[in-house]
């Protein structure tokens, strides 16, 4: 089940600070089921698409070099964002479609968690109509 | 390989199989074998955990994102005893006569699918829900729609004992819903008809007759298949064909009818859907409740779509905002205060939108989202913007906007702010969960598969009995239309019955 690499593991926890705002502390290896859900649901995916998956990484690394002379690790955070923006509005469509996967993956790793509830405000119950206001 | 022989073969258990199951079942009397092969397993009670990831990857092909060939739009469709029926939210609509005059196919009326829908209303417990029921997202679509002057009306829904656990869309933890696994199988089965579980049907052979099948082993989740893991060979002088329109129609490609049909794979619609949220000053607790109570036909008409109640879970509602960053998480953070609305395009089904298969001779869909379901998209985003603040949203977000949220003092620029030209194609969440054709109905081989009681062309046995007959999209959710389809198909089946599996094979 194992699909990334430490690096690649380091740059996607990057991206995610980027992507969800609250993500940024998870460089700590503080959240296995992070990388469970998001390991888990590529490794059932086609080959082909896993690496696709990681040319999109290489991607963004490259056009952070062409946009700024530096890879995207090295920017700061409001040039990672031009980077990213770039990606979803940008005319290129088959990198605002990339961005989606890669953002899609992002969300689901972490707001898939089962420990994010609370913390959202999201706090289900199997008895819902219970809690319906009279 | 192992062989196995039966009269009738129902390949699916969802609203088509499920259907087609129960109505041939008074058969098993007559002397004829009959087995339901489903892809997914039974799942136990306990095991509908309500949890998101967790669900999904159990229940759903692909965890629910199986992706079109352009990856401009991702699909939902079950696997597991009952299908589909699983997994949607309940919701039971007769097809519109006007839908049923657009599909213009000879044999089939409007009154007769009225007729049949109903019997599968009162044999699911349709019904409204109470006012008292009824949770504030619903009640807040419903108070924005009166106060614009927007028709509204309720779903009726087929229901017992909910207790509004809002995860309808992740198997039902308290088996409330009345699918064809509440209700059709289980009577299919006390009747005599053998369903079997982690089935999937690679092939049919037509000069044969016979059923190439795989018996997946567990993973320990679910009951175990009733036959053991393996190849199997099953010869059977019927078959019925409702594993859905991407697998259906993929089933009998893979099987080599795509050079004798024309039109096999072809004309697939989706109902193309937006979710749509929009973030409220005080708690709305969408996810207590049944969640979808109400929709609105208004612009079916003139611009082609639907609005609909829903709620969705975190990873759902994540991915479906067109942003990220703080602005995305700061929306997130409060679940507890986001109302939602489904938009669902109608869209036309053209024969160039299809599933084909690859070289594993897996489903590819491919399917192109027109320049009218996006101007359908357009207006349903600026008119559900208008219902949110009616109903007293703070912000709105519109997936194709200027900004990630449009705030309540700018509710007189919405239509600057949704543009045409801010909607961008994979920047944009589009879902697809009524997934209808494939295998449509009608009088010829050029441009349908089947004939108007679901049996395939120039192939008196093989019958075709879900939502992959739909020459046209259902325009409403098609749940109740699949059912009286089905039933149709199983009548059809009866009727010929002697003439297909031979008089010496009835009450032998």
């Amino acid at each position: 089940m194992r699909i990334f690499s430490e690096n690649e593991k380091k740059f996607i926890e990057l991206l995610a600070g980027r992507v969800v705002a609250r993500a940024a502390g998870l460089g700590a290896g503080a959240d296995e089921r992070f990388w469970e859900i998001i390991e888990g649901t590529l490794s059932g995916k086609p080959v082909k698409l896993q690496k696709q998956f990681k040319v999109f990484l290489i991607v963004i690394k490259i056009l952070s070099f062409l946009r700024f002379g530096r890879i995207f690790e090295r920017l700061g955070a409001s040039q990672q964002e031009v980077i990213l923006h770039f990606l979803q509005d940008g005319p290129i469509v088959i990198f605002r479609k990339g961005f989606w996967g890669l953002k899609a993956l992002i969300f689901m790793g972490y707001y898939g968690r089962q420990k994010i509830g609370p913390e959202i405000h999201y706090t289900p119950s199997k008895r819902g109509n219970e809690m319906l206001k009279p | 390989m192992i062989t196995k022989d039966y009269d009738i073969v129902i390949i699916g258990s969802g609203a088509g199989g499920g259907t087609a199951a129960k109505e041939l079942a008074p058969l098993v009397k007559e002397g004829l074998k009959i087995v339901v092969l489903e892809w997914g397993p039974q799942f136990r009670e306990e095991e509908f955990t309500g949890r998101e990831i967790e669900m999904a990857n159990r229940l759903y092909f692909e965890g629910g994102g199986f992706l079109t060939k352009d990856r401009s739009m991702t699909l939902a469709f079950a696997k597991a005893y009952g299908g589909t029926t699983v997994v949607y939210t309940g919701t039971s609509l007769v097809v519109p006569k006007k839908t049923v005059g657009r599909w213009s196919v000879p044999g089939i009326s409007w009154e007769d699918l009225a007729r049949r829908s109903e019997k599968y209303k009162q044999e699911n417990n349709v019904h409204l829900l109470d006012e008292p029921l009824i949770n504030e997202n619903n009640r807040l679509f419903y108070k924005g729609c009166k106060e614009l002057g927007y028709s509204v009306e309720q779903f009726p829904l087929n229901l017992r004992g909910c207790q509004g656990s809002g995860l309808c869309n992740l198997g039902c933890p308290n088996q409330a819903k009345q699918g064809t696994n509440r209700v059709q199988l289980p009577q299919a089965q006390k009747q005599g008809v053998e369903v079997v579980t982690r089935c999937e049907v690679k092939k049919i052979d037509p000069d044969k007759r016979t059923i190439q099948a795989v018996i997946h082993s567990g993973n320990g989740v679910g009951l175990s298949s009733a036959w053991q893991p393996g190849f199997y060979e099953i010869h059977s002088k019927v078959v019925v064909v409702a594993a859905g329109a991407v697998n259906s129609s993929a089933l009998l490609l893979r099987s080599g009818l795509g050079s004798r049909l024309p039109a096999l794979g072809r004309y697939f619609t989706v109902h193309p859907a937006l979710i749509l949220t929009a973030q409220h000053d005080q708690p709305v607790a969408n996810y207590y409740g049944h969640p979808k109570s109400y929709f609105s036909s208004e612009w079916a008409e003139s611009d082609r779509f639907l609005l609909e109640t829903c709620a969705y879970f975190p990873f759902t509602t994540a991915k479906n905002l067109a942003g990220f960053g703080p602005e995305h998480g700061r929306f997130m953070a409060r679940m507890d205060r986001l109302q939602m609305i489904l938009v669902l395009a109608l869209d036309e089904a053209l024969g160039t939108n299809r599933v084909t298969i690859d070289r594993d001779g897996s489903p590819v869909v491919d399917y192109t989202i027109t320049e009218t379901v996006i101007n359908s998209f357009i207006v349903a985003m600026r008119k559900s913007a208008e219902i949110f603040f009616a109903a007293g949203a703070g912000r709105v977000h519109a997936p194709a906007c200027k900004k990630f949220t449009i705030e309540s003092e700018e509710k007189n620029e919405i239509d600057r702010l949704i543009a045409r030209e801010d909607f961008k194609l994979g920047k944009v969440s589009i879902t697809g969960a009524h997934l209808m054709g494939g295998c449509r109905m009608g009088t010829n081989e050029t441009d349908s598969v089947t004939n108007s009681w679901g049996q395939v062309h120039g192939i008196p046995w093989l019958y075709v009995a879900d939502a992959s007959l739909f020459p046209k999209c259902a325009e409403i959710n098609p749940y109740l239309t699949i059912m009286a389809l089905a039933d149709r198909v199983a009548e059809g089946v009866k009727n010929r019955i002697g003439e297909l599996v031979g008089q010496g094979a009835i009450n032998r």
